[in-house]
């Protein structure tokens, strides 16, 4: 389905069209989901958060200015209830620490990553998500999948510049030391 | 950063998108669009007053208030703050003890018809109106 711009779907709705509203939904559901995810690597939550939110949004639509993109609003609503619910669930969101290891990633992995076919990467990279700390997997999300800059990061997660690079590069890292992990054992249990 | 690195977060980026996102239940936006429907179904009781019923009654009780403790001529009492000069008269209540004369039994079974026709009257009225709405 083509969809108009996120602007002409606000207006309806400010104007109290709720089906206008519905295809807003529609046309963000996947990335607001996909998001939560990340963050709470639960599927009944992570829907549970993503449609709070997008009943947050509904109801603070008048207050949405259009200063920022959609998106960036949208996120902001769902990183904030995300976060909220995995600090009452475990008391803790995971530290940013500022020192990042260098990366040394074997050309052998890289190589064999690309030679798997895509579904199976498709899944080995969303195991791999999953098992990132809950602030890095967002991060890697929001910048590579939502396709977001670092400025935009910022406003949705409010941490510092640095701290989104640190993440960036931490997430980044982490990812192919899991990757290199899941396919050890898979050659172990090939063997 | 150097160019190897650039190349690695090329290729994890790749993977990344490729990945895709993933899909929340079928009814995901139905259920939305159901709970904002339903809430704003939802009885709103609104006073049966408005603010500026309100406002009005208010000023109108204020200006009794003020009238009655600032204004009324009272004697020689001269406002609220000489309360303490305030004579208050000898009441006799012996005169008022007295009971009004009871009204024959004729006054008392005329008027009695004649409400009850009033209500019979109004009552006929109404009901002949909601027959023809109906």
């Amino acid at each position: 389905m083509p969809y108009q711009d996120d602007l002409f779907y606000i207006e309806e709705t400010k104007k109290g069209d709720l089906n206008a509203f519905g295809i807003l939904i529609q046309k963000h559901e996947k990335y607001a989901f996909t998001l939560a995810l990340r963050i709470l690597k639960h599927r009944e939550e992570a829907e549970e958060v993503a449609q709070d939110a997008f009943m947050k949004a509904y109801y603070g639509i008048h207050s949405f200015e259009g200063n920022s993109k959609f998106t960036t609003w949208l996120y902001k609503i769902i990183f904030n209830e995300a976060v909220g619910r995995q600090r009452r669930k475990k008391n803790k969101w995971d530290l940013i620490e500022n020192e990042v290891a260098e990366t040394i990633i074997s050309q052998d992995l890289l190589g064999g990553i690309e030679n798997l076919l895509a579904q199976e990467r498709k899944e080995l990279i969303q195991k791999g998500m999953e098992r990132l700390k809950s602030n890095e997997s967002a991060v890697l999300t929001l910048f590579y999948l939502e396709e977001q800059s670092i400025k935009e990061i910022q406003e949705i997660t409010t941490y510092s510049e640095s701290q989104v690079k640190i993440l960036l590069h931490r997430g980044r890292k982490n990812l192919f030391d899991i990757l290199q992990k899941i396919t050890n054992n898979e050659l172990i249990n090939l063997l | 950063m150097n160019r190897e690195e650039l190349n690695h977060q090329d290729q994890l980026g790749k993977w990344i998108k490729e990945s895709a996102h993933d899909h929340p239940s079928i009814n995901f936006s139905e259920t939305i669009i159901n709970t904002i429907a339903s809430q704003q179904q939802q009885t709103i009781y609104q006073p049966v007053i408005s603010p500026i019923g309100l406002r009005i009654i208010t000023t109108c009780i204020l200006s009794i208030c003020i009238y009655v403790l600032f204004f009324l001529p009272s004697g020689e009492s001269e406002g609220v703050w000489s309360l303490k000069n305030i004579k208050f008269p000898n009441i006799h209540f012996a005169e008022y003890l007295f009971f009004p004369p009871i009204p024959s039994s004729n006054i008392i079974l005329n008027s009695s018809l004649l409400a009850f026709s009033i209500l019979l009257f109004f009552s006929m009225l109404l009901w002949s109106r909601r027959i023809n709405k109906a």
